[in-house]
């Protein structure tokens, strides 16, 4: 996977690396890269490390991007450090709508891919980190 | 110049082929908010707050720089879009330091009047709180970057209609600000006209004409000498500050 595309989970293993397999998957081909993480890596780190690529490379010329990818970082250090609500999560899964369906070009189009594709399949990182603070 | 017939909203328009979507709307009567749009200067799509949906596409399109097209189905006001358009103008509320009561454009901001048209009543998103460079070295004019939405009006006015492009951005991402000449302070620029143009094209209080600014009133203390010395022993002695 490029930087700035979907986390897909050890039971897809066998996928082919093609377009339509890893479209199918929330994830897409780029350049056709790929990073191998074992367990001991918090999604919500990834995303979060994704998100901090994504809100460096944004021009600023259109909003979402320019606004959206410094909230979502934001976001995503706030659920890591564990200060986040279960409002915090719904909040960051609108905005990563948001910053999809508006953003101008494809940087900010793709920047809440990793976010979306981890929350598909390692939800229960997110709520764990969740759980664990008071509300 | 053919005419090309849409549907905006449910609602036939006909079209010149060289308009936009939002052109056709306005002339329609069908309003669409704006932001980064200025009639009179080249549209850029940068602040989204015009997207419309059209039928048959998923992708939302920026009504000031699509073109008309033959059958067409748009949409200017779906739930999904207002969702959106609330979401940008919070966006900007967080990303600047936007205080209306201690604005010079409370009450004349575009900024203002789409957060009431679009109902935003609080910002759920944490607030920035930049610290960004306010430049009032201009004798005339004042910019605060701090209340800047990055629309890029002041750039295209400057560039565009009065032809000395003064103006330009630099830095990027959330870095990005509004500069003068190469960075220098507008009050040296050597190639500003002192036309104002930039100021009037501003959509809130970043761009700001001198002695309009909060803090900026000079009381004239002699005034009140002036009155009990002509009352009370019939002189009138003035000198004003």
């Amino acid at each position: 996977m490029d930087l700035q595309e979907g986390v897909i989970p050890a039971l897809a293993v066998d996928t082919p690396v093609d377009y339509e397999s890893l479209t199918q998957l929330g994830s897409i081909m780029g350049s056709g890269g790929m990073i191998v993480m074992d367990q001991n890596t918090n999604m919500v780190d990834v995303a979060r490390f994704f998100m901090e690529f994504c809100m460096d490379k944004s021009c600023g010329k259109c909003i979402p991007c320019r606004v959206g990818t410094v909230q979502l970082h934001r976001l995503l250090t706030k659920i890591r450090q564990g200060e986040a609500s279960l409002a915090d999560l719904e909040l960051l899964e609108e905005l990563c709508d948001m910053v999809k369906y508006t953003s101008l070009c494809g940087l900010g189009q793709s920047a809440p891919n990793p976010v979306f594709s981890t929350l598909r399949y390692f939800r229960d990182e997110y709520l764990a980190l969740i759980n664990s603070t008071t509300q | 110049m053919s005419v090309k017939t849409l549907i905006i909203n449910e609602q036939l328009v006909s079209a010149g082929e060289e308009q936009t979507v939002l052109e056709a709307a306005q002339d329609a009567g069908i309003h669409i908010p704006t932001l980064c749009y200025l009639e009179g200067v080249s549209a850029v799509g940068a602040c989204r707050l015009c997207l419309v949906e059209i039928a048959g596409s998923h992708k939302l399109q920026p009504a000031c720089v699509t073109k008309v097209a033959e059958g067409v189905e748009v949409s200017t006001n779906t739930e999904r879009l207002q969702k959106y358009r609330r979401m940008i103008v919070e966006m900007l509320f967080a990303e600047g330091n936007h205080i209306c009561s201690v604005c010079v454009a409370n009450g004349n901001c575009e900024l203002q009047d789409l957060a009431i048209e679009m109902g935003m009543d609080h910002v759920r998103l944490e607030y920035q709180f930049p610290d960004r460079h306010v430049d009032g070295s201009h004798d005339r004019f004042g910019i605060d970057r701090n209340r800047c939405v990055l629309c890029t009006r002041c750039v295209r006015v400057c560039d565009e209609i009065e032809g000395a492009h003064t103006w330009d951005m630099a830095g990027r991402g959330t870095n990005s600000h509004v500069i003068t000449d190469l960075n220098q302070p507008w009050g040296t620029s050597q190639t500003c006209t002192s036309c104002g143009k930039c100021v009037n094209a501003c959509p809130t209080g970043a761009l700001f004409d001198r002695g309009s600014s909060v803090g900026e009133m000079k009381r004239d203390r002699v005034k009140l000498e002036f009155l009990m010395t002509a009352r009370e022993h019939k002189q009138w002695f003035y000198d004003s500050i």
